[in-house]
């Protein structure tokens, strides 16, 4: 479905998360960036299931915090 | 995923044009290609544009809830967009209804214009759904009606009020389909009773969430997963129709509706082309592909019937399509179903005009179907106020073009509506009177013109704000009101009504005044306005008269009035001097005018009409 997943999904974090253009993006964690709050994680499981055509399980949308964390999810689906 | 593009002006501030035209893309674009991320950035960059954006309405929406609706958001928000309002939310602490419905400004300030009452039937019947008690409709219903009624007499607002959803949690229960005492089928009890409690409201409309979870498969809608982990009841991809269901709504309530849809022919009306297949060579008719071209025109006879105007708009030999409209046997449309016509092979703008300024409507009342996307991108271009839907190549397509079509819909269909269609048909037997009439007067005295003059009729509120949306010549201050602001003018000043009816036909609420500050030092008329149907009868006089003379009865020395010029309005210029009334000051962009109620007044001169009131002075 998409093709790079990490550009992908580094889209799909500056859509959600507010984030200023020099951030890092691949380095982000909601303990490091405080837009990440309970709404922005919601809907960053949202897009991101969206965007990848698969469903996490309750526990690993609530376990994963950290881009990285995520990317390794959607590569475990793929 | 589609991003939204480039925000305007690169990091800094840009301009309200701008602005404009990046949101109206971004969200066209969505509207193609729905993405939760791609709504989410239009969200998070359209929250940081100036309050007042090229092209959209700014409107504050507050939405009362006792589930997650954030994430619904974005959605609600592009959807919005496309219908040209730009959204600000305010959403109420979770599961908090009246305390919000008995004081709204804990919501936000200024209180929002329209309200979004959701209710999460897991969240507000909870563990009596698995064994109901019998009386749980009538006190969820109950519930409802108190919030709502709360909101109603302590706002202006617009107040849509979500219907029960199907429980996803409790799909697959036969025995529930068998027992009237279960949840399922309290549910539809509570969702009859709230059509029957508020359907008469013209300030509450219902967001049928049990249809749209229904037309879009209850199973695939909501996602119980959500529910259970983040009190979110509804499926990612659901979102969009939600977010277009709501915005359809809002847009009905708030923004101006189209009066008229302007149609092309050769596949539009018909498969094919007419002058070169000939009336035996194109689709019409009940088979494949004609059906689907019959489904559209039946589609388009539906709404002259709501109260639209018809008109084509076609590169053709006219004496041929009109006689092929008139003749062929598989026709639902026939020629007297349009208002005015252009066949030609002339620019199809020019035409458009041409036809805005026959039937007397604006371009911005006009919807423009046509097949050709070339024609439709020029006429985007030309004239950015008409509404363009470009019809579909393949007739397969035209069942979800029709469920889709913009700028058709309305909330109510209100009694002017219909009987405005059936005035239509009486217009050509008006001409040929005016034709054969010796002077204006004697026409007008042969139309044996009735009107009724109601003075704080709570019945015409609906009307009145309609009227006030919806002219634009004869229209002396051109202020837009919603029925809730008609109700509050009342409350607080006067609201005059004016229904008119000849020897043809009855066209119901033609005209409107609103006196405001109706105390001793004298009155201000704030809106006065006429409807373009009623043009050319002086009726417009017999109002003001009727004005004047309740004015004088009370004793009041002075009526102030006012003309706000506007690009369309330049008819009623003449109107307040042509009537008695002198000119006081001329500020910018206001004429304001004074009268003495007792002094002259050109007014009617011989009785040209029959004039009753109704609601006396008090």
């Amino acid at each position: 479905m998409t093709g790079n997943a990490p550009r992908a999904l580094e889209r799909i974090f500056r859509s959600v998360l507010k984030v200023a253009p020099e951030t890092d993006v691949r380095a982000l964690s909601a303990e490091s960036h405080g837009g990440w709050d309970s709404i922005a994680h919601l809907n960053l499981i949202l897009a991101v299931e969206q965007e990848f055509g698969f469903m996490m399980t309750p526990e690993e949308a609530t376990a994963v915090r950290s881009f990285p964390g995520m990317l390794d999810l959607v590569e475990s689906r793929r | 995923m589609n991003g939204p593009g480039e925000p305007p002006g690169g990091d800094g501030p840009s301009s309200s044009a701008e602005w404009g035209d990046f949101l109206r893309r971004a969200a066209d674009d969505l509207a193609g290609a729905p993405s939760h991320a791609g709504a989410n950035e239009v969200f998070v960059r359209g929250n940081e544009s100036p309050a007042s954006v090229e092209g959209f309405r700014s409107l504050g929406v507050g939405v009362l809830r006792n589930a997650t609706v954030e994430p619904w958001l974005p959605e609600l928000y592009v959807a919005l967009l496309n219908e040209g309002i730009k959204a600000d939310f305010s959403v109420g602490d979770y599961a908090v209804y009246e305390r919000y419905a008995a004081s709204p400004r804990d919501l936000c300030e200024p209180v929002p214009e329209i309200f979004l009452l959701y209710f999460e039937p897991a969240a507000l019947v909870g563990d009596a759904r698995h064994a109901p008690p019998r009386d749980t409709a009538e006190s969820v219903l109950s519930r409802i009606g108190t919030v709502v009624n709360g909101l109603l007499a302590g706002t202006g607002a617009m107040i849509v009020v979500s219907n029960l959803a199907p429980d996803p949690i409790r799909f697959h229960q036969l025995h529930a389909d068998q027992d009237p005492g279960s949840w399922p089928q309290m549910r539809r009890r509570v969702n009859a009773g709230l059509l029957e409690r508020f359907h008469a409201e013209p300030r509450v409309a219902i967001l049928d969430l049990d249809r749209l979870a229904g037309e879009y498969g209850a199973s695939r809608a909501f996602d119980p997963r959500m529910y259970l982990m983040a009190r979110n009841p509804f499926a990612v991809d659901f979102l969009p129709h939600l977010g277009r269901t709501f915005a359809g709504i809002v847009a009905a309530a708030v923004v101006p509706p189209r009066k008229c849809v302007v149609v092309d022919c050769d596949n539009t009306l018909w498969g094919g082309v007419l002058g070169e297949a000939g009336a035996e060579g194109v689709a019409i008719g009940t088979d494949y592909p004609g059906e689907a071209y019959r489904e559209f025109q039946q589609f388009l006879a539906g709404l002259r019937r709501r109260g639209f105007l018809l008109a084509i708009n076609s590169k053709n030999d006219e004496e041929q399509v009109l006689s092929f409209l008139a003749d062929s046997p598989d026709m639902v449309l026939r020629p007297a179903d349009f208002t005015a016509h252009r066949i030609n092979w002339r620019d199809k703008g020019a035409n458009l005009a041409e036809l805005a300024e026959e039937m007397n409507i604006g371009l911005d009342s006009m919807v423009f179907v046509d097949d050709s996307p070339v024609e439709c991108a020029g006429i985007r271009s030309a004239f950015p106020e008409v509404l363009v839907e470009r019809f579909p190549a393949s007739p397969a397509d035209i069942p979800g073009f029709i469920a889709g079509m913009r700028g058709t819909q309305r909330l109510r269909v209100e009694a002017e509506d219909l009987k405005r269609a059936a005035s239509l048909g009486a217009n050509a037997e008006r001409r040929r009177l005016r034709r054969e009439a010796p002077d204006p007067e004697a026409f007008i005295r042969s139309l044996d013109i009735r009107l009724e003059i109601g003075r704080q009729d709570r019945a015409a509120i609906p009307r009145v704000s309609q009227l006030t949306q919806r002219t634009n010549q004869f229209n002396l201050t051109t202020k837009r009101y919603t029925p809730g602001d008609v109700e509050r003018l009342m409350n607080e000043g006067i609201v005059y009504s004016m229904s008119m009816e000849d020897r043809f036909s009855d066209y119901g609420i033609v005209g409107a005044a609103i006196v405001t500050d109706a105390g001793a030092g004298g009155w201000k008329i704030d809106t006065f306005l006429l409807s373009c149907r009623a043009f050319g009868r002086r009726v417009e006089s017999e109002l003001l008269a009727t004005v004047l003379a309740d004015a004088g009865a009370a004793g009041i020395g002075v009526v102030r009035a006012s003309y706000v010029p506007t690009a369309r309005n330049g008819m009623s210029r003449d109107f307040l001097p042509g009537h008695g009334f002198g000119l006081t000051e001329r500020t910018d962009g206001e004429l304001r005018f004074e009268a003495a109620p007792g002094g002259p007044s050109s007014g009617a001169g011989r009785k040209l009409h029959h004039v009753v009131r109704k609601g006396t002075p008090s």
